[in-house]
């Protein structure tokens, strides 16, 4: 079931129409939604990935009580040799699935051969979403954070929350978990203001996503490309996986807002980020939240790392070996989380780079800077510093566009070894159109780049467009509903082709 | 002890008005790294063990709210 699909949208209708029904019964609204956790997971990744989804949350559930146990019971060793055993046998399962299901299916190939049918073992859904939640969950209960759930249902509720386990945000139980044991009472505004969210999610992901998509890969297939036109091509890719990440959250924080649930929000005006230090701090913020929290912190404090940058007798070294050393290890593992493969390794170390760069020579910059007289609040100099930021981050990203390391480099060699700017005129010269969008569908395709930017730069300056809408008389805003409803219907890519095209991150 | 963990606060952040600010985290006033310099200056100063499970933003987020974070490390010595 595809969060695209018109299946999902009567789904998800459905879903909130029966849970506020249910509203009067004491538990209804927890049923509603372990039925909804239940047949989506089902209707995603199988019945087979439900077995193993339900048993991820069972050994998370019952180890989450027995660290309970032994923190009250004062057996500190004990509660931390259950809470490593739990975070091991937890990426246990993750790294089976991310990195060693390719080797268990040639194991498949052999045995087939020799006549022994082994059933195909999909990927469970959100896996390396839920995987860190429940991490997360072992370690508040480790610290006292909070207590252990008693309850089952109530934590399968939490962990399988269907309109998140797809591609998060990551959820913390301090924080989503209490909400599923309230009773919600229907509100026209909630329901208004999650339809509404979810409407611009979809025009993000069906109308501009999806028609960035096609241009994207038709360039990048075509051998003949040149390299300025590979290199806008990784540029619209950029907005691409942007509006489908951001469009993807945007449809479950709307679908959740529509059940009075809050969720962590994932996106704070990306696009406006002036270094990639800030970009991560404004980009999938509920997994920057959870690296902060249980890696950095936990590394850039750890005794043994404290003690060995006190011995550093430059004093600046000192200061910042930790928080460098915590980037480092932070932004490699980012990679990883996103694939298996080389090329996201080599995609966390670039990341890696620069942050900690930005640290290690922080000083350094500021005095080049006040060298050559540049007012830091200039606009202008705000508006290099946003667009140097993309193009670095666009350059990293031929590392998660290509298949594999080779592939990325063999890209990026097809990109800058014919490179010019002379070549610049391929974007007016109709040269576009001949990559699977007409020049009516590159306008509108550009048209909603604008728009992403635009509505970037009103949250940064603190518009609050959902509201202002909200307050238009109703018959605006009907009129502003429809037009996106229509918008969708009319503008959003479908068909045969493009039907299976499904969220980036939800890869992932 | 609050004018000396103010001192250590300046240092770290000469630009922010630590005696005014009350949401120091959760409006990302301070970033990770000012935390982590914020952090192990308290520990140098005080002689204190601050762990990162303290790093919450309900013991960072003012003034009030880290004076009453080394307090408890100091009376916990």
């Amino acid at each position: 079931m595809e969060l695209k699909s018109l299946t999902y949208v009567v789904f998800a209708l459905a879903v909130a129409a029966l849970y506020y029904g249910a509203g009067a019964v004491k538990y209804g609204q927890r049923i509603v939604l372990l039925a909804a956790n239940l047949v989506f997971i089902a209707a995603t990744s199988g019945k087979k990935s439900l077995a193993i989804i339900t048993l991820c949350v069972a050994i998370s559930f019952f180890a989450g009580l027995c660290i309970e146990k032994a923190v009250l019971a004062n057996q500190k060793s004990r509660a931390r040799r259950l809470f490593w055993l739990d975070v091991i046998v937890s990426l246990a399962i993750l790294c089976y699935f991310k990195f060693f299901k390719d080797t268990f299916v040639l194991l498949q190939g052999f045995l087939a051969g020799r006549g022994i049918a082994v059933s195909e073992l999909l990927s469970p859904i959100g896996l390396s979403y839920f995987t860190l939640t429940m991490i997360a969950y072992a370690n508040d209960i480790y610290h006292k954070k909070h207590p252990a759930e008693h309850n089952f249902l109530n934590y399968f509720v939490f962990i399988t929350y269907f309109p998140s386990i797809v591609q998060g945000p990551i959820n913390l139980y301090k924080k989503t978990a209490p909400q599923f044991k309230l009773r919600h009472q229907p509100s026209a505004e909630k329901i208004t203001m999650g339809l509404q969210r979810s409407l611009w999610g979809y025009i993000k992901k069906v109308v501009i996503a999806d028609r960035i998509g096609i241009l994207v890969m038709a360039i990048l297939k075509d051998e003949a490309a040149g390299g300025f036109l590979l290199f806008w091509a990784m540029v619209l890719y950029s907005f691409q996986i942007y509006a489908d990440f951001s469009g993807g959250i945007d449809v479950i924080m709307g679908l959740s807002e529509m059940l009075d649930i809050s969720l962590t929000e994932n996106f704070r005006a990306p696009l406006v980020s002036r270094s990639i230090t800030e970009f991560w701090q404004r980009w999938h913020m509920s997994l920057g939240e959870f690296m902060e929290k249980y890696l950095y912190y936990p590394i850039v404090l750890n005794r043994s790392v404290m003690k060995f940058s006190k011995r550093i007798h430059n004093s600046y070294l000192k200061k910042v070996f930790s928080a460098t050393l915590a980037s480092v290890v932070v932004f490699v593992l980012v990679g990883i989380w996103h694939g298996t493969g080389w090329n996201y390794v080599v995609y966390g170390c670039y990341q890696a780079f620069f942050v900690s760069t930005a640290v290690l020579l922080g000083p350094w910059y500021k005095k080049v800077r006040a060298g050559l007289h540049i007012n830091e609040n200039a606009a202008s100099w705000k508006l290099f510093q946003s667009l140097r930021t993309f193009l670095i981050l666009t350059f990293g990203r031929f590392f998660i566009r290509a298949k594999d390391l080779p592939q990325a480099f063999s890209l990026m060699r097809r990109t800058f070894r014919n490179f010019s700017w002379r070549q610049i005129y391929v974007l007016f010269d109709g040269t576009l159109s001949n990559y699977g969008l007409d020049c009516k569908n590159i306008q509108l395709m550009y048209l909603g780049i604008l728009l992403l930017i635009a509505v970037d730069i009103l949250h940064e300056r603190k518009v609050k467009l959902r509201e202002t809408l909200c307050r238009q008389d109703v018959v605006t805003r009907f009129v502003i509903y429809l037009l996106a409803v229509f918008a969708i219907v009319i503008f959003g890519i479908y068909g045969p082709e493009f039907s299976s095209s499904s969220f980036i991150y939800q890869e992932f | 002890m609050r004018e000396h963990i103010l001192e250590v606060l300046t240092s770290v952040r000469p630009d922010v008005d630590f005696t005014r600010e009350t949401s120091l985290i959760d409006d990302n006033i301070l970033e990770s790294f000012d935390v982590i310099q914020i952090v192990t200056s308290l520990m140098d100063e005080f002689d204190v063990d601050i762990d990162a499970d303290d790093i919450e933003p309900e013991n960072l987020n003012d003034l009030d709210a880290i004076c009453a974070l080394v307090e408890s490390k100091l009376a916990g010595r």
